[in-house]
């Protein structure tokens, strides 16, 4: 199962509420994956471990695997858009 | 799940004042008054809202949702604000954006596992129209917490 991460600053408000958000559009779609809410300050671990990051904080540095706006999911601007992206990295 | 976060005494219209900080240090205090949060509270968001904003550039109105760690919280609790001018935050996910927020929900939570249908409702009450409309065109306390009951009630309870 691909797993995909979601982190913010204390991976207590912001994040849960994108990856609760995240987790219910994909089960709406019918597509399996796990949504994880993280502290930003362990990505450097979730990172080795996850298919996907949804980035709520600015991304300061390059990571290996895709980055998608994560505000989009907050929003409501640009949130198909990285609904699609998402989903087809989880193909 | 609601009334437990939500009350009368929570909601501020019209609230005065002047920027983002004055705003959080100005309700951490009140919140410390109420037994809801430790001292620690405040330079916790204030900390925390410097390196990760909250502002949203939500449709209709931006808002801000700023929140601080959960080990500086005694008593959960979501406060509503309406401040008497719209208040500049840094938006969320950017290093230099702005946003001038007309709502500021400030999320006093400890395990957002709890809450977390309550906070999603939320979310998505920010990115409907007619509801924040409705909350906006709420001139009492009483008002405001009947327009997000009617968005957020069932939603918290059902889980």
């Amino acid at each position: 199962m691909k797993r995909v991460i979601v982190a913010c600053g204390s991976g207590v408000a912001t994040s849960q509420m994108v990856a609760s958000k995240v987790a219910r559009l994909l089960k709406e779609k019918r597509v399996n994956a796990v949504v994880d809410a993280v502290d930003i300050k362990s990505i450097a671990t979730h990172i080795k471990q996850c298919d996907v990051y949804i980035a709520i904080t600015a991304p300061t540095v390059d990571y290996p695997v895709p980055v998608l706006n994560g505000i989009a999911f907050l929003t409501g601007m640009g949130m198909d858009k990285e609904l699609d992206k998402l989903i087809n990295l989880l193909k | 799940m609601f009334a437990k976060l939500f009350n009368e005494s929570l909601v501020f219209l019209d609230y005065p004042v002047h920027s983002a900080e004055d705003f959080i240090r100005k309700m951490s205090s009140y919140l410390e008054g109420e037994g809801m949060v430790l001292p620690t509270y405040v330079d916790a968001v204030l900390n925390r809202e410097k390196v990760f904003p909250t502002g949203l550039p939500t449709i209709p109105f931006p808002v801000a949702i700023p929140h601080g760690d959960p080990e500086h919280v005694i008593k959960p609790c979501i406060v509503v604000a309406k401040p008497s001018q719209a208040i500049e935050f840094g938006e969320m996910g950017s290093l230099d954006h702005k946003v001038m927020a007309h709502y500021i929900f400030m999320l006093v939570i400890k395990k957002a596992e709890d809450q977390i249908v309550l906070l999603q409702s939320m979310i998505d009450m920010f990115m409907n129209e007619e509801a924040m409309h409705r909350l906006d065109e709420a001139k009492t306390k009483r008002e405001m917490i009947e327009v997000l009951s009617s968005y957020l009630h069932k939603k918290g309870e059902s889980e």
